[in-house]
């Protein structure tokens, strides 16, 4: 059999065979200006379940990431919250060590602590309570002043007063509820991180320091009150002395600085997760580059290759198409 | 010997040499017609009363080989059917979503989880809220797309098992036309190798829809038949395909059957486009279905918070008290999905109404994040696993992308195979136009001869002529 050159089919095999080197060679300059080797998952072959993986735990741990924000906000404002708290508790009692040259003026002080003390604890992260616990968007402490009420029938008033009569003196309620582990922050699989502290003296013990406070500052409070027109210098002295001994004799201030302190290391838990989680975002991002990206100069080594080829090829076609016998007849 | 009889061998040799002309200027005009076959002259010596008579023609042979031919019907079948299938998974793969699409289901249903999440963190943020819900009818609004599409996808495969069915009815009826036409000219010893060429073509468009057996008996008639051996075509007639394509395609819509002579073949294709259709149609893409299904099913049974407080909607035929997904029916889950009328009425439900519950987002976003769903083993698709929606849905990514890169694959390696099958063919039966010229050189020389002859013997007789005169 002679050559076979100018066979329709060997043309077409040719022009197959071209056209191959064309869509991967476009397929190639695609890849090298996107940097990824393919935009289909049968595209990744075998690698298409664990990429699909990565994929997943990079999504999981960017939401994760979202909540360490949060998290993150919340133990600052937190702490931040706590420090002013202190810093009322630790004034007060730091005027409660002093022999009042003026009582009343004392009973003032503690009414503007106790109010601050109030507006301190109703802080809030956007529109959330910041220690009110489970009672989300609530305040964690009403102040009643004196002459209001009557508070509604069957709620746990501190300060005792008689559930529908008008209240004589300064009253307060915790509206916060829950426990600190109530509003933890999911940051991984398997660990939630409180980043809040709640007023619920039912919470942990150490929350007891702001209703010991509270009822110091309530009792010392009311002789302000026209329930308490004129207070013996005696009466303020056992009031100032009860809320000397609930600042200081009691667990009020080193309850202060022990959840100040449990802050921190929510603080330090909550960077350590973040570095944690930062790390493995880069080791799955660096696992998904390796699967989908480019090793550009294979790529470009690829390309320089297939153009030749193409050449090569187009070269041959056009020969092809010269080579029959009627060139010689002619 | 007389010179009358050197004139007269002269003469068939130039009537020999201008057949095979033709012939030959009939292969050259032919090179790029599909379905040609080059076409030889044989050649006999004539004799009379034991003296040479000149030269006739034997037969015009068509050049082919049977077994090839063959080979390259059975390669061209399996090309098509893994043509059409490459093809089809590819637009299912497309329309799941690629690599760096945000649209795939395992990002919607990812991104739903992120949102539900944070809302577990925060479900007091109103933007959250709805954020949340839009992420849940986000997820809803991609199941019912790709039901819907899965169901066209069906359809149009069975307008291809239709077409395929056209298509083969129509060349069958051109076979047996070519047959008897075929068989006359036979009769009386007439070229039948541009008939036969025809024959071959309406052969391979048949094979390409469905894998098919052939052959040709003494009378030049071929028959045709299914690969299980239905006859199609034969001396007694044509039997032709049967079937009544559906002109909507539900969940469980019926099929008809393609029928021939009454007979069930459905299940007997197993190549060309019909195979890949039917595959399609009746596997494929109900375990894809299957597979969303159940998704749909678990995410609408398990996505529950107590105290989500949604009513029990006049929608979903169960009791939706505290389900984030309904449904509309107890058994297309993917095809109707929908967010519970409630919260899309009131987003705020997700956080608990009028007091805040932390308890309802987070039991929706551990719901989410469970890893302990069971999902049954689909026929002809994935296994039974545990795990949960997010990884199911990958799960039902990976098998299409799977399937997708299987097949392309296969494609690849038929495609080779065929080209080499056809190559093959081609050298024994295509049309070369080089070996064309060089044939009419040598008949153009043999005319040449013969007609020296004729002048010569002239000359003879001249010589003869002017002895005598």
């Amino acid at each position: 059999m002679s050559s076979r050159v100018g066979s329709a089919t060997q043309q077409a095999l040719l022009l197959a065979r071209i056209q191959e080197v064309q869509a991967r060679l476009t397929t190639s300059q695609g890849q090298l200006s996107d940097g990824l080797r393919t935009d289909k998952f049968s595209g990744l072959g075998v690698n298409t379940t664990k990429f699909l993986d990565l994929t997943l735990d990079l999504e999981k741990t960017d939401t994760y990431l979202d909540n360490i924000r949060v998290a993150k906000d919340r133990i600052k404002l937190t702490d931040q919250l706590l420090g002013g708290i202190n810093d009322v508790t630790r004034d007060l009692y730091g005027v409660t060590l002093a022999t009042p040259a003026d009582y009343a003026g004392l009973a003032v002080s503690a009414r503007g602590n106790l109010i601050s003390f109030a507006a301190l604890a109703n802080e809030k992260d956007g529109t959330r309570s910041l220690m009110g616990g489970t009672n989300v968007s609530g305040p964690a402490v009403v102040i009643y002043e004196p002459g209001t009420g009557p508070v509604a029938d069957g709620v746990t008033v501190f300060g005792s007063t008689a559930a529908g009569a008008t209240n004589t003196g300064y009253r307060y309620q915790i509206l916060a509820t829950g426990t600190d582990t109530d509003t933890a922050i999911q940051l991984d699989e398997s660990s939630r991180v409180q980043t809040q502290v709640n007023l619920n003296p039912a919470a942990p013990a150490t929350q007891n320091a702001f209703t010991m406070a509270l009822d110091a500052l309530v009792n010392l409070a009311d002789f302000t009150s026209a329930a308490n027109p004129n207070p013996t210098d005696a009466e303020i002295v056992t009031a100032r002395d009860s809320l000397r001994v609930a600042l200081n004799g009691s667990t009020t201030i080193t309850g202060m600085d022990a959840l100040r302190t449990q802050a921190s290391a929510r603080a330090t838990t909550v960077d350590a997760i973040e570095s944690n989680h930062n790390n493995f975002k880069k080791y799955v991002e660096d696992s998904l580059t390796s699967i989908q990206g480019i090793d550009t100069a294979e790529i470009a080594a690829q390309i320089t290759l297939d153009q030749t080829r193409l050449q090569a090829s187009y070269s041959a076609l056009a020969r092809l198409n010269q080579l029959t016998l009627l060139d010689y007849l002619r | 010997m007389s010179l009358n009889i050197g004139i007269l061998n002269a003469v068939t040799g130039l009537r020999a040499s201008q057949t095979a002309l033709v012939t030959i200027s009939t292969n050259i005009a032919n090179a790029n017609t599909e379905g040609y076959s080059r076409k030889t002259i044989q050649f006999q010596s004539m004799e009379l009363g034991g003296l040479g008579a000149g030269v006739s023609i034997a037969d015009v042979r068509r050049e082919s080989s049977e077994v090839l031919v063959r080979d390259s019907l059975a390669a061209g079948s399996g090309l098509e059917q893994r043509r059409t299938m490459e093809a089809m998974l590819g637009r299912i793969e497309t329309l799941f979503g690629g690599v760096n699409d945000d649209d795939s289901i395992g990002a919607t249903i990812g991104r739903f989880r992120d949102a539900m999440q944070k809302l577990a963190e925060q479900p007091e943020n109103t933007g959250l809220q709805m954020a949340t819900v839009q992420r849940a009818t986000e997820v809803a609004t991609l199941f019912n797309t790709l039901a819907r599409h899965i169901q066209a996808q069906r359809l149009d495969a069975e307008r291809g098992v239709d077409a395929g069915v056209q298509s083969i009815n129509t060349e069958i009826a051109n076979i047996d036309e070519l047959n008897r036409k075929i068989a006359q000219l036979r009769a009386i010893g007439q070229p039948i190798g541009d008939l036969e060429d025809k024959r071959d073509l309406a052969v391979k468009r048949i094979s390409e829809e469905v894998n098919i057996q052939s052959y040709t008996r003494e009378d030049g008639f071929m028959v045709i038949a299914t690969g299980n051996g239905r006859v199609l075509v034969d001396s007694s007639g044509t039997y032709p395909l049967d079937f009544s394509p559906a002109s909507f395609v539900g969940p469980s819509s019926p099929f008809d059957t393609i029928d021939v002579g009454g007979f069930d073949i459905t299940g007997e294709i197993r190549t060309g486009r019909m195979a890949a259709y039917i595959e399609m149609r009746d596997t494929v893409l109900p375990a894809l279905y299957n597979e969303l299904n159940q998704l749909a099913q678990s995410l609408r049974t398990n996505v529950t918070a107590t105290g989500l407080a949604t009513t029990d909607s006049a929608v979903d035929p169960g009791v939706d008290t505290n389900l984030l997904f309904v449904a509309t029916s107890a058994t297309d889950f993917v095809g109707t999905l929908q967010v519970h009328p409630d919260l899309l009425a009131d987003p705020a439900l997700l956080a608990g109404t009028p007091t805040i519950d932390l308890d309802i987002s987070r039991d929706l976003a551990d719901a989410l994040t469970n890893t302990g769903y069971t999902f049954a083993a689909v026929a002809n698709g994935l296994p039974a696993l545990t795990k949960s929606f997010e990884t199911y849905a990958q799960s039902i990514l990976g098998d299409i992308a799977n399937r997708r890169a299987s097949a392309k694959a296969d494609f690849d390696y038929q495609e080779t195979f065929a080209q080499a099958i056809n190559a093959k063919l081609s050298a024994v039966a295509e049309v070369n136009i080089d070996e064309e010229l060089a044939q009419l050189l040598v008949f153009q020389k043999s005319y040449a001869a013969a007609g020296r002859v004729i002048q010569t013997t002239n000359e003879m007789f001249d010589t003869l002529l002017s002895v005598i005169t």
